[in-house]
């Protein structure tokens, strides 16, 4: 005779096994959505703190060629000659040599005159 | 009582599905016909549009050097709905900001969504700020970014390079006339933030990059510009005049390459001035070489002797009987400084004499002598690059009085700008072909690439080369020991000019008595023009027997043209027998 109260309680592995699949996919799912959402937001962040990053870098950038600029500038420059931070010696007519750059035939004496001799 | 059991069936379901139809027309009532009403208010609490400023383009000179550029800075800006705790805020903007703590806190109290606390921070200290709220989780300050405009030389090329209003667009020189290329234009970014403010990337929605402003390459040479500048800036010292202008243009194409007015001004200044110091400095932030209009005088005989030459109705050597200084015609009386009697057209040149230009005039007659005043670019704008000129007023022969045609040929009853004057003379030292002044050589954008050059442009030749050739010939007597412009020699080079002295226009009418607007316009190389220069003073104050433009606008040109030629290295070009003689001998 069969017995079947025990029939009756097997449990339905396949079934089961079947629905807890299912479950776990939705919830992996569900999970891996949410987890990359948080990704997602994450990399957000970090492209808007690489931009602020980047937009003060820009913003040295300016400040410093704006500075180089202006030390560099001839204005600037006359101004730091004039409170004799550099010295410069301009060069004395004495010691201009002008020379013929005219191309010159083989043998040919050429002369070199400068401007104290011009005068 | 089963159809009882029915009916209240019937009657649940029937009013659940009246009561779904409800929910359901509402929702389409908002989903569809209140869409846009519903998504534009949300659009309005959550997303922002962010503009992305473009950058301002740099002005620089030939050789690339800057000329303007730009310093970031930024406004300083509070919501006051997002700060918590204002005092905490105030103590850490105060000091910083230079702010008094008491006052900041009290701004910040304010619920408004918009309240400036300062405008011009230098973005450094905006960036130190930041981090210290940062630090303390405090909300609610944010930072706009601005650029303010600074001009590394100040005051030299003042007039050129211009200046911007507070909306960030050119209202002088440059900066007016090339707004369009400089300023760029600017981007946007439509972001969405949570209830912090905090952006929220992810739902960043259309996006336009900025496209910042081009550079613009001016033909200007700083290192001409300079030498300009600081003879200008002495001769300004010895004479104190009103007013005195120097140009020096390359008359083959037409570039220019110094360009300097006096008075100048401070370029870095105009920012920090309040609104009315544009309006009482008006005179001296004003480009005179193309803005103002004087009588050229004896500067303008080149364009008598040359009309004349060019119509063929005199040759260099053709006698015209000057009168001995005086020469009545049409019932007045017209002198020259010195009695003359016979001068050949070269020598009226020379001598600069008012009757023998007047009597060329007259054999060319009003018409043909109209004709050629235009022909010179007289009573057209030039077509530079620079904002405000003006065509200068030439008017035509049938409102001539008789004697004006005298008048004009030495260079009265004519309104010229500087810059016409100098472009007239270029034409001469171009052989007759008269150039359209140019002052932008190129336009690059921001990565470096020319995007737009401005090629040489001939407006027409003007008179034949062989004329040209002759009044140059004429031009060089000027500046000889017999002319009126010894003084403008250059060593080892020479030199073709025009002196000009005329009497000082009094607004009211008339002439004042003693003032004089004294000029010289010159060349050199004379057979192969490297650059034209032009110098003019307006009211020197000197004594009147010094007031001539041989005697003050010659000199300062000559040391313009000496350094000049010396900077574009150019061969002197006399034969002047030195006195010690070092020969060398090629290698073999």
């Amino acid at each position: 005779m069969p017995n079947y109260h025990r029939h009756n309680n097997t449990v339905p592995v396949a079934a089961l096994t079947r629905w807890v699949i299912v479950a776990f996919f939705l919830g992996a799912a569900g999970l891996s959505y949410v987890y990359f959402k948080n990704q997602l937001h994450a990399s957000g962040d970090e492209i808007r703190n690489l931009e602020r990053q980047l937009a003060e870098f820009e913003t040295q950038n300016d400040v410093v060629r704006a500075k180089i600029s202006q030390l560099s500038s001839r204005g600037y420059l006359q101004k730091r000659l004039a409170e004799g931070f550099i010295h410069m010696t301009p060069i004395t007519d004495d010691r201009i040599v002008r020379i013929n750059t005219t191309p010159a035939r083989a043998n040919e004496l050429r002369r070199v005159s400068n401007e104290e001799n011009v005068k | 009582m089963i159809r009882s059991a029915k009916v209240r069936a019937l009657c649940a379901c029937v009013a659940l599905a009246g009561c779904f139809t409800l929910f359901s027309a509402r929702l389409v009532h908002l989903q569809v016909a209140k869409h846009d009403e519903y998504a534009a208010l949300a659009a309005e609490k959550h997303v922002n549009k962010q503009i992305i400023y473009a950058r301002r383009g740099l002005i620089q000179d030939v050789n690339q050097e800057t000329l303007a550029e730009n310093v970031p800075i930024v406004t300083v800006v509070a919501d006051g709905s997002m700060i918590m705790d204002p005092v905490a805020v105030a103590e850490v903007l105060a000091q910083p900001l230079e702010m008094r703590e008491a006052d900041l806190a009290a701004k910040l109290r304010s619920d408004r969504r918009y309240i400036v606390l300062k405008k011009k921070v230098p973005a450094t200290l905006a960036s130190t700020i930041a981090n210290r709220l940062r630090v303390r989780s405090l909300r609610g300050v944010t930072f706009e970014p601005d650029e303010a405009r600074n001009y590394p030389n100040g005051s030299m090329l003042c007039h050129v390079i211009g200046f911007m209003n507070s909306e960030h667009d050119g209202v002088q020189g440059i900066e007016a006339s090339m707004n369009d290329y400089l300023r760029g234009h600017d981007g946007f970014r439509f972001t969405e933030h949570d209830r912090t403010g905090k952006e929220i990337v992810l739902y960043r929605g259309q996006e336009r990059a900025a496209r910042d402003g081009c550079n613009v390459r001016l033909t200007v040479d700083l290192n001409l510009q300079h030498i300009v500048e600081t003879e200008l800036e002495d001769a300004c010292s010895k004479y104190k005049p009103e007013k005195a202008i120097a140009i020096l243009m390359r008359p083959k194409t037409g570039e220019i390459l110094a360009l300097a007015n006096r008075p100048n001004f401070d370029l870095n200044d105009i920012r920090n001035k309040p609104a009315d110091f544009l309006q009482q400095n008006a005179e001296a932030m004003k480009n005179s070489a193309v803005i103002d209009m004087i009588e050229p005088g004896s500067t303008f005989k080149i364009v008598t002797a040359s009309a004349a030459l060019n119509e063929r109705l005199v040759s260099p050597s053709t006698i015209i009987f000057c009168e001995n200084g005086h020469f009545n015609f049409a019932g007045r009386m017209l002198h020259d400084h010195h009695g003359y009697g016979d001068l050949s057209v070269d020598d009226i040149l020379m001598k600069s004499s008012n009757i023998g230009a007047a009597k060329l005039a007259l054999r060319l007659g009003d018409q043909k002598f109209y004709e050629y005043i235009r022909r010179f670019g007289f009573g057209e704008r030039t077509g530079i690059s620079l904002p405000g000129e003006i065509s200068g007023v030439i008017h035509p022969p049938h409102k001539w009085a008789k004697i004006d045609i005298t008048r004009i040929a030495m260079g009265h009853s004519v309104g010229v700008t500087p810059l016409q004057s100098i472009c007239a003379m270029s034409a001469i030292a171009n052989g007759g072909r008269l150039m359209m002044p140019q002052i932008v050589r190129e336009i690059a954008d921001d990565e470096g690439n020319t995007i737009a050059t401005f090629p040489p442009v001939e407006i027409r030749r003007v008179i034949t080369e062989e004329m040209a050739n002759e009044v140059s010939n004429a031009l060089k007597n000027v500046v000889s020991d017999k002319g009126t412009a010894a003084l403008a020699k250059v060593a080892g080079f020479m030199v073709a000019g025009k002196t000009g002295t005329a009497e000082k226009i009094n607004p009211a009418g008339g002439y004042f008595s003693g003032k004089y607007v004294v000029s010289f316009i010159g060349y050199l190389p004379a057979d192969n023009p490297e650059f034209v220069g032009l110098v003019m003073l307006d009211d020197a104050k000197v004594s009147a027997e010094l007031n001539y433009g041989g005697q003050i606008a010659g000199p300062i040109f000559a040391r313009i043209a000496e350094k000049t030629a010396r900077y574009l290295n150019l061969q002197p070009e006399l034969e002047q027998p030195p006195s010690n003689v070092i020969l060398t001998q090629r290698e073999r």
